[in-house]
C-alpha cells in the first residue's frame, strides 16, 4: 500500500461512511442522557467502597485506641489511622484530576500533554499505594490483633522470626513487578511529553 | 441559544467524524462503542460553547480527539452505555468486504503511529490545509509541516516492511 493508495482508500471509506447516515434522532439523545448518568456511577461506586472501608476502619481504631496500651502499639493504630484516611483521598484527587480537562476548550496538543503528564502521576500514585498498602496491611495486623483477640504481635518473637522475612521476601518480589510497570508506563509518558516539544 | 434539534443536526451531518476518530483510537469493538458514544456526549455538553465562528466540523474534530486521549486513560472506569448495534460501527462492511480489508490494514498501520501523530494523519487525510491542523492541534503550521513530513516518512517504511 502506498501514500497515495491510502488517501484515496480514506477518501473511498468516507465516502461510504457519509453515504451511510445510521444515526438516529433518538439514538443521540439517548446517548446524550445516559452517558451522564452512568458516567457518575461507575466513577464513584469503587471509590466510594475503598473510601468507606477505609473510613470504617479509622473510626473502628479510634473508638478502640484505649485498647493500644504500650506506645508502639499506640504508633501502629496512629500510622494505620493515617494512612487509611490519605490513601481514598489520594484516589480522589487523582479522578478529579482526571475530570478536570478540559475537552471543548483544550487543544488536541494540551490534552496529550495532559494525558502523559495525568498517566506519570498516576503511576506515581500507583506506586506510593503499593507501599502503603502493605504498611497499612501490616499495621492493621497488630493493631486488630491486639482491639479484637488481645494479641501484642511484637512480644511473640517465635512467629516474627519467619513472618518478618517471609514478609520482606514477599514485598521485594511484588515491589520488582511494580518497579518494572512503573519505569514502563513512566517511559511511555516522558516519550509522549518528548514528542511534543519536538 | 442552541437547541437540542440543532444539535442532532450537526451530529447527524458529521456523523462521519465521530466514527473515524473513535476507531482510530480504540483496540475492540467494545471500546470503539464506548468511545463513539462518550464523544457525541462530550459534544452534546460543550455544545453551548461552540462558537459560530467558526467551523462546526473544526470543533468536532477538536472535541473528537480530545475525547478519545481522555478516554484512553480510564479503560477500567466504563459504565453502561446506550445500546449501539454492532453494525453502526462497521458500516463499511456492509457495503464491500474486500474494502473493509483493506480499510482494517490501514487502519492497522495507522494505529502503530503515536497519539499525536495518529492524529494529525487523521486531519491530513480528512483533507485539512496546515491551519486548520493547527486550530484544531494547538501545533503551529510550520511544526505541523515538519511533523507530517516524518509521519509519512514513518508510514511509508512501515507499509515497506
Amino acid at each position: 500500500m502506498e501514500l497515495e493508495e491510502i488517501k484515496s482508500l480514506w477518501e473511498d471509506m468516507s465516502q461510504k461512511v457519509d453515504q451511510q447516515k445510521v444515526l438516529t434522532d433518538q439514538l443521540i439523545k439517548d446517548m446524550t442522557k445516559e452517558r451522564f448518568d452512568t458516567k457518575m456511577r461507575s466513577i464513584s461506586i469503587p471509590e466510594s467502597i475503598t473510601a468507606f472501608i477505609c473510613f470504617a476502619a479509622v473510626i473502628y481504631i479510634i473508638s478502640n485506641f484505649y485498647s493500644l496500651n504500650m506506645w508502639y502499639l499506640q504508633l501502629t493504630g496512629m500510622i494505620a489511622i493515617i494512612t487509611c484516611l490519605v490513601l481514598p483521598v489520594l484516589s480522589l484527587k487523582s479522578i478529579q484530576k482526571m475530570k478536570s480537562v478540559h475537552i471543548s476548550k483544550s487543544t488536541f496538543k494540551e490534552t496529550v500533554e495532559a494525558y502523559a503528564k495525568e498517566k506519570a502521576r498516576f503511576m506515581k500514585i500507583q506506586k506510593i499505594s503499593f507501599y502503603a498498602s502493605f504498611l497499612v496491611l501490616i499495621a492493621l495486623i497488630i493493631v486488630f490483633g491486639k482491639i479484637m483477640k488481645g494479641i501484642d504481635v511484637f512480644t511473640i518473637s517465635e512467629k516474627l522470626n519467619w513472618l518478618v522475612p517471609s514478609g520482606i521476601g514477599v514485598l521485594f518480589i511484588f515491589s520488582q513487578w511494580v518497579l518494572k510497570k512503573y519505569k514502563k508506563a513512566t517511559n511511555s509518558a516522558n516519550d509522549i511529553l518528548k514528542e511534543l516539544e519536538s | 441559544m442552541y437547541t437540542k434539534r440543532e444539535f442532532i443536526r450537526a451530529i447527524k451531518e458529521n456523523e462521519g467524524i465521530i466514527y473515524k476518530v473513535a476507531r482510530l483510537y480504540t483496540n475492540s469493538t467494545e471500546d470503539q462503542k464506548d468511545v463513539y458514544q462518550d464523544i457525541v456526549y462530550q459534544l452534546w455538553k460543550s455544545y453551548p460553547s461552540f462558537k459560530a465562528t467558526s467551523k462546526i466540523s473544526t470543533w468536532m474534530y477538536r472535541v473528537a480527539l480530545n475525547t478519545a486521549i481522555s478516554n484512553l486513560k480510564k479503560e477500567k472506569r466504563k459504565g453502561t452505555r446506550v445500546s449501539i448495534d454492532n453494525f453502526l460501527l462497521n458500516k463499511i462492511d456492509q457495503v464491500d468486504t474486500a474494502m473493509e480489508e483493506r480499510i482494517t490494514l490501514l487502519y492497522a498501520h495507522i494505529k502503530k503511529l503515536s497519539i499525536v501523530e495518529k492524529g494529525i494523519i487523521l486531519l491530513h487525510l480528512e483533507g485539512k490545509n496546515y491551519d486548520e491542523i493547527a486550530t484544531i492541534t494547538g501545533f503551529t503550521v510550520t511544526n505541523i509541516g515538519t511533523r507530517l513530513a516524518r509521519i509519512k516518512n514513518k508510514l511509508k517504511s512501515q507499509i515497506n516492511k
